[in-house]
């Protein structure tokens, strides 16, 4: 029998495919309306109904569980044995041993390897391969290009936006914490309910603050502890200084110090001491004091000291303060030092020796190269802790302790800088930050006339940068911390080539510092000794210009009583004349210098004929002085004047009395003289003549 | 075996693919180890090169350690293992 076939196919796959197309419109048919149904029904109008042929379809989202997998490595302990044999049986196993042994492929292929293997272990023998070449040697970057990099940003959570007043490296460890004070420091900008909190941010988790840090005053500066890092210490904006240990769970401060004993103005800087105690720190603000406190103490300092600027003021006899904006201790360059940077732009160093009161030792800028502005940060050079950094103005400037004057200055930027510091690791590289947002890196190793490097971190304004000076991930100083005035802290890593030592760089950077040293202290020197040439004269003529001043009144009083009419009897003439020779030294400014030469040469024909003629010189000049004021007062008194003042300057050169009576007669032929230049009819003698005959003077 | 007069050589094993030694001169706990792990391995190996090209062929296997050099010489069936010292020079 033949069994029927069959096989299935869906209709659908019958024949060809249906192809359908558009159509016209056309009625199919339709159904009369019945009047008589019409009213139970409702008219509608308008009425839309849409047709469609499409099946219903719907969206839906599925999420299955989430797989959970994990790697695992398996231990392959025992290899695969064939099937037959059980291989806990030794007697089995070492049998089929011997078996494969016997094997000639195995013979074979043994023999082949060997010699491969024989070939390799030979040359391992030989060289090793994978040789360290370049183990001890020192990276060299002078070439390479920098750059920098932004890891990550830590944000102010709060809604006003407050800016980044300092930050501060947590010393200890893995440098990973840092603490940041927010304050906002313009004008009477501070909104009322601005936030007094400052956190501590870990680089771990850029979030969320690790620890947040309440006080009363918005924090203007903060800093940790050397020996016990769990201790903050605050400054504030309104003056108190709060310390935090940052191991309670409370956010408020274990220590405070009373508003009536604290600074008058924001505090600025604070400082942990490097005593044995580990307790005290100093702090300085624009009030211009510089205060140490213990916190282990009570709440008041334990000692402060005004930061004065050295000049007396002759009116109060005190000299005036200036405002301090910001300080550095560092122990190396003295336990006892204390620079400070100011308002007006000059820095001040503060010597405080236990157990004696504190006193300004040297004041820098007040001579010249001071900023223009309040300097914004002060640090010494690492390496060098005798030059010190400061940043003010357009410019930051190097000092050495030395000398009053900065010893290199960096060109004028385009905008103003609020922040600066040295890197810790490479001696001869610092940062500044700008006003507009650029990070500039000035690398005087490499090129002292031109910034080694900018970097834009935002738009806002910087305000702060810190290095940091611990390791990071076996890196010293490659992390740069940068915060600006909208309350964000940016990190950036630095390129080898910036934080890496080069090799001489500590070196080469000590000897630039002692030219320049050398350079400023020849460049004074050379000054003074100029100065030194002229010290007599100018003093001595300063002294005279004086007494002359007060002569020239003396004088005018005399010719204000001449004019009224209270007559000088000639008895009293030889009393006058050394008031007259006194009036005679009036320093009256007169441009008139025509006359030194004659004066010279009639001043040695004079000399024999000086004792007779003096008295009728005095007589002839009363009779002078009488007949003046009635008749052209005026002119006869500017005459004496410009007589005065041309024997005055003669009189600057000459002393003694002999010199004041040929003065006088010098005076007189002045007189003479004018008179024949007033009258060329009345002609006196160049010689001695003149004297008798003295006409009065034109009418 | 002449390969164990070699300089710094540890010892050596014959294995076949399924990771059963034939024969080897060190103890039988390292040698169950190395042999069960390493032909593991160079069947992997062999495997990667054939993938990458099929007309290749794993010829040598070397891995360096910090203490020792262990080469691999595959066969068809067998496999060659020598453990070296190579700093020892």
């Amino acid at each position: 029998m033949v069994e029927p076939y069959s096989y299935k196919k869906k209709r659908r796959e019958f024949e060809r495919p249906p192809v359908f197309e558009d159509s016209e419109l056309k009625p199919l048919g339709g159904t009369l309306s019945t009047p008589a149904l019409q009213k139970q029904y409702v008219e509608k109008n308008p009425t839309h109904i849409i047709l469609d042929n499409i099946p219903p379809l719907s969206t839906h989202d599925v999420n299955t569980e989430r797989v959970v997998t994990a790697t695992r490595n398996m231990k392959h302990i025992e290899g695969g044995w064939p099937r037959e044999i059980d291989y806990s049986e030794e007697h089995d196993t070492t049998k089929w041993r011997t078996r494969q042994l016997k094997d000639p492929l195995l013979a074979a292929a043994v023999k082949e390897l060997a010699t491969l293997t024989d070939r390799a272990i030979k040359q391992n023998n030989q060289i090793d391969m994978f040789e360290e070449y370049f183990l001890g040697e020192q990276v060299d970057h002078s070439t390479e290009t920098l750059s920098t990099k932004t890891l990550m940003l830590f944000k102010d959570p709060n809604d006003t936006k407050r800016s980044v007043s300092k930050i501060a490296w947590n010393p200890e460890g893995p440098g990973n914490k840092i603490a940041v004070a927010y304050s906002i420091l313009r004008f009477q900008q501070m909104p009322e309910k601005l936030s007094t909190q400052s956190y501590i941010w870990d680089m771990a988790a850029p979030n969320t603050a690790f620890k947040t840090i309440q006080g009363s005053t918005p924090l203007v500066t903060i800093a940790f502890n050397n020996k016990y890092t769990d201790f903050l210490v605050g400054g504030g904006y309104n003056g108190t200084i709060g310390v935090w240990d940052v191991r309670e769970k409370t956010n408020t401060p274990s220590w405070q110090t009373a508003i009536e004993k604290s600074h008058h103005d924001p505090v600025y800087d604070i400082y942990w001491l490097h005593g044995k105690s580990g307790n005290e720190f100093v702090s300085i603000s624009t009030d211009g004091r510089l205060m140490w406190w213990d916190f282990r103490k009570d709440k008041d300092p334990t000692d402060s000291a005004y930061l004065t600027d050295g000049i007396q003021n002759s009116e109060t006899k005190q000299e005036s303060i200036l405002g301090g904006t910001c300080l550095e201790y560092n122990p190396e360059a003295g336990a006892t030092k204390y620079l400070a940077g100011t308002e007006q732009g000059v820095v001040v160093l503060a010597n405080k020796k236990p157990q004696k009161a504190v006193e300004i030792s040297h004041r820098y800028g007040i001579e010249g190269g001071k900023h223009h502005g309040p300097i914004y940060s002060i640090q010494r050079n690492p390496e060098e802790a005798k030059c010190f950094l400061t940043v003010g103005d357009w410019s930051a400037k190097i000092w050495s302790e030395e000398i009053n004057t900065p010893i290199m200055t960096t060109k004028y930027h385009d905008t103003y800088l609020t922040d600066g510091c040295w890197s810790p690791t490479r001696p001869g590289v610092f940062f500044l930050t700008q006003m507009d947002g650029w990070l500039q890196i000035w690398d005087y190793h490499y090129r002292q006339n031109e910034i080694a490097f900018s970097h834009k971190v935002g738009d806002s304004m910087l305000t702060v940068v810190t290095v940091q000076n611990q390791p990071n991930a076996g890196k010293f100083g490659s992390l740069v911390a940068v915060g600006d005035s909208e309350g964000t802290v940016t990190l950036i890593e630095l390129c080898e080539s910036l934080y890496e030592p080069q090799s001489n760089e500590k070196i080469s950077i000590k000897q630039t510092f002692e030219r320049e040293f050398t350079r400023e202290k020849n460049l004074k020197q050379a000054k003074r000794q100029q100065e030194g040439k002229k010290p007599k004269k100018e003093e001595t003529s300063f002294e005279k210009a004086r007494e002359k001043q007060n002569e020239a009144l003396r004088k005018l009083e005399e010719e204000f009583f001449a004019k009224v009419g209270i007559e000088i009897g000639e008895e009293k003439s030889p009393e006058k004349s050394p008031e007259r020779r006194e009036a005679e030294q009036d320093f009256t400014p007169v441009p008139q210098k025509q006359k030194p030469p004659e004066m010279v040469e009639k001043k040695q024909s004079f000399k024999e004929i000086e004792p007779q003629e003096v008295p009728q010189q005095e007589e002839a000049q009363l009779e002078e002085e009488k007949e003046m004021p009635e008749n052209e007062s005026e002119h006869g008194e500017i005459e004496k004047e410009e007589e005065q003042g041309e024997e005055v300057e003669k009189e600057g050169e000459m002393e003694g009395e002999q010199e004041q009576e040929q003065e006088q007669e010098q005076e007189k032929e002045q007189e003479q003289e004018q008179e024949q230049a007033q009258d060329p009819v009345v002609q006196n003698a160049e010689g001695g003549g003149g004297v008798d005959g003295v006409v009065p003077p034109e009418i | 075996m002449r390969i164990k007069t070699h300089k710094g050589v540890k010892g050596i094993i014959i294995a076949n693919y399924a990771g059963i030694s034939v024969k080897s001169s060190m103890s039988q706990a390292d040698t169950h180890k190395y042999a069960s792990l390493i032909s593991s391995l160079t069947l992997t190996a062999r495997s990667t090169v054939k993938d990458l090209d099929s007309q290749n062929d794993l010829v040598f296997l070397r891995i360096r350690s910090k203490k020792h050099e262990i080469m691999v010489a595959p066969d068809h069936e067998y496999m060659l293992i020598v453990i070296q010292n190579p700093d020892e020079e």
